[in-house]
């Protein structure tokens, strides 16, 4: 279930965060509030540390069995862990130029990645699980790798917050370059809007599968990309390629939607085809949105 | 083409309107950095061409609806089809009142400025707007045989038949385009007053030029008319009343007025005038002389309207005596009671010197009398009527004077169109006798100048009289009810005195006025119609074979000087006539017919001294209320179309209907085009 269905009173609205200038304290005040939104934390695991004990069910593994609580109450415990990873995650951001346009909305793309990364970076890091940061436009332009240090996660959000729109997108080349970064699988995080040119990027994504990376695909999109409200005359221009076009809004919005719809029916399939999650975030959503689908992606991986 | 209300055109420039809110509302180019823009096809950018396209092309077609709509309003209408001539009328007024001041040669130059103004192509139609009830148009061949038509024109001293003139003129243009000018004097031509329609159609324009009006007036122009008292006279002292009604024409303070014979002047009075006002007054003067008396009322030093030479002509009959009868109703042994008893005393009073009268008990032969009195009538034969309404119609006067044993029942058909009025029946209450405005002029020489002189005439019971409509309230009891109302019938007067002249109902009889009173109403009995003796210039006189018309005379007053005799005749005088024949210029006639020679005076047109100082506002006014409407031009009055012949100029040549056509269309393209806009 989606955290936006879950508890509204815990979330907080783009404009809201947009106020934040502190990546550390937006950080913060998106994933405590998210974690207490929480009825019970999911990760429960078998680890090292103890948590507590459940009633033994049929299907249970018998080596998590307690014996010793068996010999005293003559009833079957399994002793459950608190959960102790070192899940590696490396977080890819799209800086490129069609991330900083701000037709609309409080936020631009990149400002509403950098803050989502941030979110992510920081929960991860609550969880134990190591991050790092991958920034690319049409090559890699900053690489953090993965590591599980209070002092990492303040580099990786200065990073973010320093972070700002580059050139034209190439998805393809930066996916192989993290799949060579990371050494051991872990799990992948691409922040874009892949308004780009998809070619290439199935190889990249199954080039990442191969190594064994889980992945989750965030593409953030702004409303005004996502519904084209335009009306009258407007003189649109591509960030990344200086295209020029003047047209009437009205005329024109079924065929960007069709377009746009035919663009991410192809990225869906491609995404699909390798396995990778794909969340659509709208910059006026709630950043919770994202850590949800974190969690539910984590929550799938095999302990 | 043309325009029932060209005046509306100016409101096309409205069709602006739609272009500034075009020009203001129009969307303005906003320029965006968008990541989407890769999504946008390149044939995008025709669609805006086309749309800018059709954004224009919706801005002319609401430019052009709105001028559509105000063409629509202004009602066009074709003047021209296919093998149409159009024709210019012109309709030059040369009746009596275009000879002063210089109309006339006004009216020729404004005659030559149109000619001069049409172009080659149209025809020209010239007519002479004169007596006759339908002048000849004459076409001009060229504009040299324009010019000669126009100078062979000269006023002809009738009376113009403007209405007839019109008539002819649309007749004879028809249905083909066509602008009728008439050039005429507004003031005096007698065209506001008339009562006829003139039924221009739709393609013609009616231009009338007016070239008289007050400005041409000498600043103390007043108008003249004068009326014997009565047409038959007995010779005495003070035996003439000419009851003189001026017309202030100019800024007159005070005029003059004099009454002359051939002997001298007989009375001579100042009236004050009020700015363009009307005063009257009446001229007293004795004529002993038996015999027709030429007489002339002037006004010293200031000109006249109606004559040129300054001189309104009368001809008072002077008679040994005057023979009534007096038709006794009811006679009574008690004087008191009798109700002629008190008339006859009175007349016989006066009986030596003027009067002859005879006492009826019914209604004599009515041979060689000129009045005749019934008092106290109960019922008349049929007969009896018959003769009295022959005798009136010759000339004769009837006075009938009620008292309370009236039966309206019989009194009523027996009189039948006799009476002036009718008898509803008998009110018992006391009142007293007053003059109307118009009873004070005929009844000045008694009243003194106060109007409330009669008060002292008391009576205890009256006749209600109704249905009294278009005959002359004379006397008003003081509850206002009519007490004397007269009648013209004929060449004669009918008079019906709804209360009785006996002292059964009051002591009337014993007052002083009770003479003077009885004196005056005889007087009017025989004042009747002068018409016989009183002639208009141009005026259709019908004579029989043998008749013959003399004139004008060489008669002058002895102080001649002031009102010379009119120069020359016409051609219709001093022949021997069968027919109709007309004297065209003022003056004395003598009229030959059975033997018999009188004399006749021919004034000029009285209409010219009723309508003073007409102006375009007054003609509006006047003719306002009938289909034909008339508004002032840059050089005359310009005909408007009323609300009927709009309709029918619509139905017939009217565009109006495909302007509508075509608005429809324009609406349906102007939805259907900002639809298309819209979705774009």
């Amino acid at each position: 279930m989606p955290a936006t269905q879950r508890d509204e009173s815990n979330l907080l609205d783009a404009g809201v965060l947009a106020r934040i200038r502190g990546m550390d304290l937006l950080a913060r005040t998106v994933v405590e509030g998210f974690v207490l939104g929480l009825h019970r934390s999911p990760f429960r695991g078998f680890s090292v540390e103890f948590a507590e004990y459940r009633p033994y069910v049929p299907g249970d593994d018998i080596k998590h069995i307690d014996w010793r609580v068996y010999a005293r109450t003559d009833r079957h415990y399994l002793k459950l862990y608190e959960e102790e990873t070192n899940l590696s995650c490396q977080l890819v951001l799209d800086a490129s130029a069609s991330m900083g346009d701000t037709p609309a909305g409080p936020v631009s793309k990149l400002g509403y990645a950098t803050r989502l990364c941030a979110c992510l970076a920081y929960f991860m890091t609550r969880q134990r699980d190591a991050v790092g940061l991958t920034i690319f436009d049409r090559k890699v332009r900053q690489t953090l790798p993965a590591r599980l240090r209070s002092s990492h996660l303040q580099r990786i959000l200065s990073e973010l917050e320093s972070c700002t729109a580059g050139a034209a997108t190439d998805l393809a080349a930066p996916l192989h370059q993290a799949a060579e970064v990371m050494e051991r699988s872990g799990m992948i995080m691409l922040v874009s809007d892949f308004l780009a040119d998809l070619d290439g990027l199935e190889i990249a994504l199954q080039h990442l599968r191969h190594v064994g990376h889980d992945l989750i695909a965030f593409q953030i999109l702004s409303p005004d990309e996502r519904e084209f409200p335009f009306e009258g005359d407007v003189e649109f221009t591509d960030p990344e390629t200086g295209l020029v076009r003047r047209v009437s809004g009205r005329s024109v919005r079924d065929t960007y939607r069709s377009a746009l719809a035919a663009h991410q029916e192809r990225l869906a399939t491609i995404l699909a085809g390798a396995r990778v999650d794909h969340v659509l975030i709208g910059t006026d959503e709630p950043l919770q949105v994202a850590l949800a689908a974190y969690l539910h992606r984590r929550s799938l991986r095999p302990s | 083409m043309n325009f029932l209300y060209g005046g509306m055109l100016g409101w096309t420039a409205l069709a602006a309107v739609p272009i500034v809110i075009h020009w203001l509302l129009r969307d303005r180019i906003r320029r965006l950095t968008f990541g989407g823009t890769r999504f946008l096809g390149v044939v995008e950018r025709q669609a805006t061409a086309r749309k800018l396209w059709l954004e224009t092309v919706l801005m002319l077609l609401r430019a052009a609806l709105v001028a559509l709509l105000v063409i629509a309003i202004a009602r066009p209408y074709l003047t021209s089809a296919l093998g149409m001539q159009p024709t210019a009328v012109l309709l030059i007024d040369c009746s009596r009142s275009m000879q002063p001041g210089g109309r006339f040669d006004r009216a020729v130059a404004a005659a030559r400025d149109v000619l001069g103004q049409l172009p080659g192509s149209e025809r020209v139609l010239i007519g002479a707007v004169g007596s006759t009830a339908s002048p000849d148009l004459v076409q001009a061949r060229d504009a040299a045989d324009a010019a000669q038509l126009l100078g062979r024109m000269r006023p002809d001293g009738g009376v113009g038949n403007l209405v007839g003139a019109l008539n002819a003129a649309v007749a004879r243009c028809g249905s083909q385009p066509s602008a009728i000018h008439l050039i005429s004097a507004l003031a005096g031509s007698g065209f506001p007053a008339t009562e006829h329609v003139v039924p221009v159609p739709p393609t013609c324009r009616l231009v009338i030029h007016d070239v008289g009006g007050a400005g041409d007036l000498p600043p103390a122009t007043v108008g003249l008319t004068a009326e014997l008292a009565a047409r038959e006279l007995t010779p005495g002292a003070g035996n003439l009343a000419v009851a003189v009604r001026l017309v202030n024409r100019g800024a007159a303070r005070s005029v003059t007025v004099r009454i002359a014979d051939a002997a001298g002047t007989l009375d001579e009075q100042t009236v004050p005038m009020t700015q363009d006002g009307t005063s009257t007054l009446t001229l007293h003067g004795s004529l002993m002389t038996v015999g027709e008396v030429p007489l002339m009322v002037t006004i010293p030093g200031a000109p006249t309207v109606l004559e040129e030479d300054g001189t309104f002509r009368l001809v008072a009959r002077v008679v040994e005596r005057i023979h009534l009868a007096v038709v006794d109703g009811h006679p009574a042994s008690d004087h008191a009671q009798d109700p002629a008893y008190f008339v006859l005393a009175a007349l016989a009073a006066v009986s030596g010197r003027s009067y002859a009268v005879d006492r009826c008990e019914s209604i004599p032969p009515l041979d060689g009398y000129q009045g005749l009195i019934v008092a106290g009538p109960r019922a008349l034969a049929a007969s009896e009527v018959q003769r009295i309404a022959g005798f009136v119609a010759s000339g004769g006067g009837l006075l009938i004077i009620l008292d309370p044993g009236l039966d309206p029942q019989q009194l009523n058909p027996a009189l039948g169109v006799l009476a002036p009025a009718r008898v509803r029946g008998w009110h018992s209450g006391d009142v007293t006798l007053g003059a109307t405005a118009l009873g004070a002029e005929r009844f000045s020489g008694i009243l003194g100048g106060q109007d409330d002189a009669l008060s002292v005439a008391r009576f205890s019971g009256s006749a209600d009289l109704t249905d009294a409509q278009g005959s002359q309230i004379l006397l008003r009891f003081s509850d206002q009810r009519p007490a004397l109302v007269m009648a013209h019938c004929g060449q004669g007067v009918s008079m019906l005195l709804a209360t009785a002249l006996d002292r059964s109902v009051g002591d009337f009889p014993l007052r002083p006025l009770f003479l003077p009173l009885v004196q005056e109403l005889v007087r009017a009995l025989h004042a009747g119609s002068d018409h016989s003796l009183t002639q208009v210039t141009g005026a259709d006189l019908a004579l029989g074979p043998g008749d013959r018309l003399l004139g004008p005379l060489p008669l002058a007053a002895a102080d001649g000087a002031s009102h010379p005799q009119p120069a020359g005749g016409n051609a219709s005088s001093g022949v021997d006539a069968g027919g109709q024949l007309r004297a065209a210029t003022p003056g004395f006639y003598q009229l030959t017919h059975l033997q018999t020679t009188t004399l006749l005076a021919v004034n000029g047109d009285p209409a010219a001294v009723a309508s003073p100082s007409l102006s375009s506002r007054d003609v509006e006014q006047l003719v306002g209320g009938s289909a034909v409407g008339l508004h002032a031009t840059g050089h005359g009055l310009e005909r408007v179309l009323g609300a009927d012949e709009v309709r029918q100029a619509e139905l017939r040549l009217g565009l109006g209907h495909w302007c509508l056509v075509l608005i429809s269309v324009l609406l349906v393209l102007e939805l259907a085009l900002s639809q298309s806009v819209s979705r774009r």
